[in-house]
């Protein structure tokens, strides 16, 4: 019996999924597990290499293909329907997981079921992000209070790969919104929320995987596009947080487009991202002001 | 997967640190492991008896929790040694029966821990509950360290001191009420142990009426306790 598939959407980067699958295989946790790639339409010249990762894998591996690209919500959702297991975890190809985050995790969803934990229950872990040429830095996750608003906050960061939950309560929130080709994972978090899921840490504060981040080739429009689309889906489970929080999301909708144009080198729609940012909210801009600067 | 449910007086009141119980387990089943369960108790402590101890309604739904994470965080080929410091008895056998019903029928089996072969017929001597139900495995052929040794012989002599008492009642040494504990705790104070080697017929003669405790012991007593 299958007890954890773990699921990478692949595109173009079997080196990348190289990474990964070295880091499952270096998991504490030696439970029955398979791991399902699914490729989302990779160049044919990538293919022959995208195949000898995973024959060079010892883990039980499942590749499955898009016939052609069809965007990450879509092949996340080809790989909710390919899961056999009892639970699921995520990893994007190119990330990372530490050796002891499947056995930690799964303690934490054994513990949450110990105390009574009656509702959906996910395991979520602290990660390290690790951006290009930088050192990777720590990231809590904040599980209690308002999740919603943590979830706006990024206090609580809708990353899948942080997660282990089971496979019926990643199935019960639905398929990845495939309007969505940025933040799908936000959606999907935030309508776990909203139908009373509850998340839960393991034993451990110290993280667990890690996020090798970079924003370069990401548009600043798409993620702008995606996080209005995101705001307008829930605006009504957005309606019991304050008007002052609702505007200072409508500032982060626009910093973060501009930390993307700003990366990419697009210098005029980073001035005039920043500058709409800073109409949302003068003082939170004003705050974030020195920081960009020394940038 | 199979399961090994190690019970044995010589594991409580003083328990084993898990590193220690790994290490006999170990000696005993090479490969075997001790789970960790730090999901159902606050101090990674190797012992089961969170899922004895709770509420009885509870117990059910906790031994069920136990079962499905075993099958759910080991593989199907590991040696689990699960050790439960209970009393043979209608918990522990639920328990049995559950995991061969979940786990299968020839993947549970019950061994109980004892100091030595001498241990073993003193606590069936002093009417240990059902000694038949389960085989027996002697710690002395072990190279078990000294602060392990302690520890169950401390164990052992606070069993001997409880069973005598319900043996013997009120005629006895011990008195009435609490009085087999506050002599265990006085004789652990002062580092005195029962002899592993003394045999059964002894120690019953000194925990009958008239008898004395000084003779079994591992030095002399300078004081009993009030």
């Amino acid at each position: 019996m299958t007890i954890v598939s773990i699921l990478i959407p692949h595109f173009n980067d079997p080196d990348g999924l190289a990474l990964t699958l070295r880091s499952v295989e270096a998991q504490t946790w030696k439970g029955d597990r398979e791991v399902v790639v699914v490729d989302d339409g990779s160049k044919p010249e990538v293919q022959a290499r995208l195949e000898e990762v995973v024959e060079a894998s010892s883990e039980r591996v499942r590749l499955v293909r898009n016939p052609q690209n069809r965007g990450r919500p879509y092949t996340r959702n080809v790989l909710l329907d390919s899961a056999d297991g009892k639970y699921i975890t995520w990893c994007d190809a190119g990330d990372e997981f530490y050796p002891e985050k499947l056995e930690r995790q799964l303690e934490g969803l054994y513990r949450a079921r110990f105390v009574g934990y009656q509702a959906n229950v996910w395991c979520i872990c602290n990660y390290d992000m690790h951006w290009a040429n930088r050192r990777a830095t720590g990231r809590n996750q904040e599980v209690n209070g308002d999740l919603l608003g943590n979830l706006m906050l990024s206090t609580l960061r809708a990353y899948l790969f942080t997660l282990l939950g089971s496979t019926q309560s990643f199935r019960d929130v639905g398929y990845f919104d495939t309007n969505l080709p940025r933040l799908q994972d936000l959606d999907f978090f935030i309508r776990f929320v909203t139908k009373g899921g509850m998340f839960v840490l393991p034993s451990t504060h110290t993280p667990l995987c890690v996020y090798h981040k970079s924003d370069v080739g990401k548009a600043g429009d798409e993620i702008l596009r995606c996080s209005k689309y995101i705001y307008k889906k829930h605006e009504a489970a957005l309606m019991t947080h304050s008007r002052r929080f609702r505007r200072n999301r409508q500032f982060d909708h626009y910093m973060l487009a501009a930390r993307f144009t700003a990366n990419n080198n697009d210098l005029l729609k980073t001035i005039r991202y920043r500058a709409t940012a800073a109409f949302y909210s003068p003082v939170a801009f004003s705050r974030r002001l020195p920081e960009l600067v020394r940038r | 997967m199979k399961l090994e449910i190690v019970t044995g007086e010589c594991l409580r009141p003083r328990r084993l640190t898990r590193p220690r119980m790994e290490t006999i387990a170990n000696a005993i089943h090479p490969g075997a492991k001790v789970p960790h369960l730090v999901w159902a108790s606050v101090d990674d402590d190797p012992y089961y008896d969170a899922f004895f101890f709770a509420d009885p309604s509870e117990t059910e739904a906790r031994t069920a929790l136990a079962l499905e994470y075993f099958v759910d965080a080991y593989a199907s080929d590991d040696v689990l040694c699960l050790p439960l410091p209970v009393e043979p008895g209608a918990a522990l056998d639920t328990f049995v029966d559950r995991g061969r019903a979940v786990l299968g029928p020839d993947s549970v089996s019950c061994v109980r821990w004892s100091l030595s072969a001498n241990s073993d017929a003193v606590m069936i001597a002093l009417g240990r509950t059902d000694p038949s139900s389960s085989r027996s495995i002697y710690l002395d052929d072990l190279d078990v360290p000294e602060d392990v040794q302690l520890a169950l012989l401390s164990n052992y002599t606070r069993a001997i001191l409880r069973l005598g008492h319900a043996r013997v009642r009120e005629a006895t040494i011990f008195g009435g009420g609490p009085r087999a504990e506050l002599v265990a705790d006085h004789l652990e104070r002062n580092h005195l142990l029962v002899r592993p080697d003394v045999p059964p017929a002894k120690i019953l003669s000194e925990l009958a009426p008239g008898g004395s405790l000084f003779t079994v012991l591992s030095g002399p007593i300078t004081e009993m306790p009030r």
